[in-house]
């Protein structure tokens, strides 16, 4: 057995769920909690037995005692924490957008690499067992080659924009929020990269709300393989929540619903069949145990720092693109 | 509203929800489909839902993997017919008196582990606050018939039994931590079984196939397994979307 690993999590929204996780893996115990509410605080702690309680985050991320650190605090919040994390030696675990500007993830991908440390996100779809499917599939050559997909992230949570605190942000694009996971899911399904991007965003939901951003964003991406793809995030939409995904090769294609999804292998009705694989499937600390063991193994975890930081720039450029009109080139820094 | 759900299909759990404080739920289809657990996830989490509960049968469990639900029990059911003859107890066993209602109450706090308020990460901080409720909730009427066994003239252990249409069922039954492996669960369960021959047709108990000194005590008392069962928790808080 591995020596125990210590985790503290900040922020007690989502962290609860973390620290639940964290906590059912053999040699793993959460340690130490913070969130800057203190009532959340106790209410979190006194529920999963934690007695080390912190409003301010640098007891968790300065603790030597402490292996790894969950950030799940306000989105702009993230780098500062990530980025003292690591120059403290942890690996570290931020909910997604990890950053919400170029600038700052540059320095967060600096740190990370510059301590040797693992990082994660919580980019959760590629643990989708419809999803781990699908990627068998395509990857097994079935599909042949992508030509196009449209990949969009369809959920009504107005709400978090109009009263929750992502609306009271400095900025916020639900490209970040929502969307990011259908771009992480295609770029991972298909293994192609995202070489430019054109976005187009209103705001009809929100209007006249305290929320001053798109609330729906309709990207266009590239791929380096020749595959073209659409994204869009609306998140008040008149309809159930999907993650929706279409994937057209020339062979098959497949189309997400639910309960369940279609996959066709020709344009006659028998060419039609159904795909009964679960989905969504996921739990919020669903991939925390791969990153442990990824961490005991010393090797990168299934969303690693290549993933994120590229999709983070897939989705800068795709911000860059909806405020200039333009098509943008994607610039990786990794 | 982004989900929408048959209600017919649900209970409220008002003796949960006075413990965590949010709308519980139980699933009342014995055998649900993927269609209908999707969208009972969907309007759980719409209506923040603190906790959701779905039993059912070990064979119809596999619908729920790969979903937000997780498994925190599996239970076992044994029955066994009062019309032949159970050996008494080793020691006296008598009926509860209302002082004893702390005593038993105390033991709740501490005895119980393998259920599914303790195996659930949402709910276990008030597991022993809801055994020690539904102790006292049994004692004061609920229960048909208390038991309590005593050791060093002291509360050791209770059974509390509930009947139902000629079936007696043991609700609740639990021994001291300071009083295990002395037999006390034994002639609990003896004491229980002589006082209902005659008055019910069976016995039914319902355990966790975690607590194997459990079972093992039903099976060398005569009972015989009549199901298997798996139960769900659901926590809109613990769904990823």
């Amino acid at each position: 057995m591995s020596k125990p690993l210590k985790v503290g999590v900040i922020g007690l929204g989502v962290g609860e769920q973390h620290a639940i996780s964290y906590n059912e893996i053999e040699g793993v115990e959460v340690v130490a909690l913070c969130d800057i509410d203190p009532g959340q605080l106790t209410e979190v702690a006194d529920r999963q037995g934690i007695s080390s309680r912190h409003t301010d985050y640098k007891a968790i991320t300065e603790n030597p005692d402490i292996d790894i650190v969950s950030i799940c605090s306000y989105d702009d919040h993230h780098v500062e924490q990530a980025i003292s994390a690591f120059e403290n030696g942890k690996h570290v675990m931020v909910e997604k957008p990890v950053a919400l500007n170029r600038g700052d993830a540059e320095r967060l991908l600096r740190a990370q690499q510059d301590s040797g440390k693992f990082i994660t996100s919580n980019l959760i779809l590629r643990h989708s067992a419809r999803f781990k499917e699908l990627k068998g599939w395509i990857d097994a050559g079935d599909f042949g080659d992508i030509v196009a997909m449209e990949g969009d992230y369809i959920h009504q949570i107005l709400w978090k924009l109009t009263e929750g605190w992502r609306g009271k942000m400095d900025f916020y694009c639900v490209t970040y929020g929502g969307g990011i996971h259908l771009i992480d899911l295609m770029r991972w399904l298909i293994g192609q990269e995202v070489v430019e991007v054109t976005g187009m965003g209103n705001q009809i939901l929100t209007a006249g709300t305290q929320y001053k951003y798109p609330d729906t964003i309709i990207n266009l991406l590239r791929f380096d393989g020749g595959a073209i793809a659409k994204n869009m995030s609306i998140l008040g939409p008149q309809r159930t929540q999907l993650h929706a995904l279409n994937v057209y090769g020339t062979k098959k294609t497949f189309v997400n619903d639910t309960p369940n999804a279609k996959l066709f292998d020709g344009d006659d009705a028998a060419n039609e069949h159904v795909v009964t694989t679960p989905y969504p499937g996921i739990r919020k600390g669903d991939l925390l145990p791969g990153f442990i063991d990824a961490i005991r193994e010393g090797r990168e975890p299934l969303v690693g720092a290549r993933d994120i930081f590229r999709v983070m720039d897939i989705c800068f450029a795709a911000w860059e693109s909806v405020q200039s009109g333009r098509t943008v080139k994607v610039n990786y820094q990794i | 509203m982004t989900g929408e759900f048959d209600l017919s299909n649900l209970d409220r759990q008002p003796f949960d929800e006075g413990f965590l404080g949010g709308p519980v739920y139980r699933l009342l289809d014995p055998s649900p489909d993927a269609t209908l657990l999707r969208s009972l996830e969907e309007w759980a989490v719409a209506e923040a839902a603190v906790l959701v509960i779905a039993r059912v049968d070990e064979t119809k469990a596999g619908v729920f993997s790969d979903t937000g639900f997780r498994l925190v029990e599996r239970l076992i059911t044994y029955q066994r017919d009062l019309n032949h003859p159970a050996p008494g107890p080793s020691e006296p066993v008598r009926m509860a008196k209302e002082t004893d209602i702390d005593g038993c109450a105390e033991i709740a706090q501490h005895a119980f582990s393998h259920d599914r308020y303790h195996a659930d990460p949402m709910t276990k901080h008030v597991a022993a606050d809801i055994k020690a409720a539904w102790t006292r909730n049994d004692l004061a009427g609920r229960a048909d018939t208390c038991f309590v066994a005593e050791r060093d003239q002291v509360v050791a252990g209770f059974n509390l039994c509930l009947l139902r249409d000629e079936v007696a069922v043991i609700d609740l039954i639990a021994t001291a931590p300071n009083a295990q492996r002395r037999g006390v669960g034994r002639d609990l369960v003896r004491a229980a079984l002589r006082h209902y021959i005659g008055r019910a047709t069976t016995m039914r108990v319902g355990t966790q196939a975690s607590n194997e000194a459990s079972l093992a005590l039903y099976e060398s008392e005569g009972f015989q397994m009549v199901s298997r069962q798996s139960t769900f928790h659901l926590s809109a808080k613990a769904i990823s979307r």
